[in-house]
């Protein structure tokens, strides 16, 4: 049976950081969802997530609240493969504005979404990235991630064959 | 890509690693300011100098040597890039997978999304290995992109296949398409579109060009193991009676499409009695005209219905 709305459960980050939710809105991590699902009774020790910090679970938190009470992506694999072979780089406004973060924020929670299986969080993080690189050359792409070309010259005379194929419209 | 580092060791590694391809650049800049030195006497003295010519070809091994230790020292740098250093493989991939899916009504820049490829060398080997990133393949007669489609076909197998085809010119070569159409066993979803313009357009099309067209719809008679979805928008020429009409194989997919749950016919005339209908969840038949012989779409009702 389901447990009520307002119970309130702790977790523990990587760096000792604690926070009380309540369970509907951790549920939104199907991770923490199966573990109170394995739990029967009340436990008062806080739930240790070793993979995730104090300031970027604050984030996702943020992210579960707001999200609250929204269905959750079906588990089915087969219809998960079909999705990614459909949807595209669109973003809410609120979500949009919620990933307005700098790069090692935005990567570290796609990491912990990626952890705590919370899918649509994953999502956003993915096609936020995305939309970064979309409609950018390679060179402006290597600037904006920090990235050097280390391209043998091999390397480089078959990308410049690659380019011509490109153009050949 | 690399083992996850703690923020200040990441950022030691990052230093050295960057001090490292200074030291080595300098060095390549040192040589070849000597090999210029060297050069300008190889070039114009009408004897070469013995020994000028051995310095020579010993700085130029030099400078490939470093050149091929710069690349390395490039390539650990690139691990460290944020980007990579932190988001795992299936990850960045799941990214490019999604520039891909955006750019797959863009037409002639479909193939844009490979720009990827061009980044790094990381990213490179990433996207190449990721086959199922090359199992979208876009084929259109208005922007034969022949290369990077063949690439994208050839490079995905054995992986599934999600086929865009468009046939936009009259009397059109498409030997890659017939190619493409010919692995109807590991078709997932296929569009093709046989948009030849105006009806006064197809006087333009001669008996060749139709023995063409003819020849790539019948592709649609082998088996289909794994297709879910098929969309085939057609011409007139095989929607009206007369000499073309009806180039599709009476028994569609050699009865064995099992996974088929869509069919959307526009313009284009089938055996509506050969189409595998087990677990057909949504059919679509527009401008299909129904010439004798074939079963009618009253029938075709009551079949469906009695499935």
């Amino acid at each position: 049976m389901a447990a009520p709305a307002t119970q309130q459960i702790k977790i523990r980050c990587n760096d000792e950081k604690e926070f009380t939710v309540d369970r509907d809105v951790l549920e939104r991590s199907v991770l923490i969802k199966n573990m109170l699902e394995d739990v029967t009774e009340q436990q008062d020790a806080p739930i240790p997530l070793p993979n995730v910090s104090g300031p970027v679970m604050a984030k996702v938190l943020e992210y579960c609240t707001h999200h609250r009470g929204e269905p959750l992506p079906s588990a089915d694999t087969e219809q998960s493969q079909d999705e990614t072979r459909k949807r595209t780089t669109d973003i809410s406004e609120w979500d949009q504005k919620f990933i307005t973060v700098d790069q090692e924020m935005l990567f570290e929670i796609i990491l912990a979404a990626n952890y705590l299986d919370i899918k649509s969080l994953l999502d956003v993080g993915c096609k936020t990235v995305a939309n970064m690189i979309k409609g950018k050359t390679p060179e402006e792409i290597r600037k904006l991630f920090n990235i050097v070309n280390d391209f043998t010259p091999e390397e480089e005379a078959q990308i410049k064959k690659e380019n011509e194929w490109a153009e050949d419209r | 890509m690399v083992r996850r580092l703690s923020k200040d060791s990441h950022t030691a590694q990052h230093q050295r690693t960057r001090k490292q391809i200074r030291k080595i650049q300098r060095r390549i800049n040192q040589l070849e300011n000597r090999l210029n030195g060297l050069n300008p006497i190889i070039l114009f003295s009408l004897k070469q100098n013995p020994d000028d010519a051995a310095e020579c070809k010993r700085i130029n091994r030099r400078i490939r040597k470093l050149r091929r230790r710069l690349n390395q020292f490039k390539f650990r740098l690139n691990a460290l890039a944020l980007i990579n250093h932190r988001l795992p493989p299936e990850l960045l991939t799941q990214i490019f997978s999604l520039l891909q899916t955006d750019l797959q009504t863009a037409g002639a820049a479909y193939y844009r999304w490979t720009r990827i490829t061009h980044v790094s060398r990381y990213w490179r080997n990433l996207a190449f290995g990721a086959k199922f990133l090359w199992s979208r393949v876009n084929y259109a007669t208005a922007f034969p992109q022949s290369a990077w489609t063949e690439f994208s076909f050839e490079h995905s197998k054995p992986h599934g296949l999600d086929v865009v085809m468009k046939v936009t010119s009259v009397n059109p070569q498409f030997t890659l398409a017939q190619v493409i159409l010919r692995d109807m066993s590991r078709m997932r979803t296929l569009q093709v579109t046989l948009d030849l313009g105006t009806k006064s357009s197809l006087r333009y099309l001669d008996d060749a060009g139709v023995q063409r067209l003819a020849d790539l719809v019948r592709a649609f008679g082998e088996e289909a193991p794994f297709l879910e979805e098929i969309s085939i928008t057609g011409i007139n020429l095989f929607a009206r009676q007369g000499p073309h009409q009806n180039p599709t194989p009476t028994i569609l997919f050699g009865s064995n499409a099992p996974r088929l749950t869509s069919i959307d016919i526009w313009n284009f005339h089938f055996h509506l009695t050969s189409m595998p209908f087990t677990n057909l969840t949504i059919l679509k038949v527009r401008y299909a005209r129904n010439t004798p012989g074939c079963l009618s779409f009253k029938t075709l009702f009551q079949v469906l219905l009695a499935n």
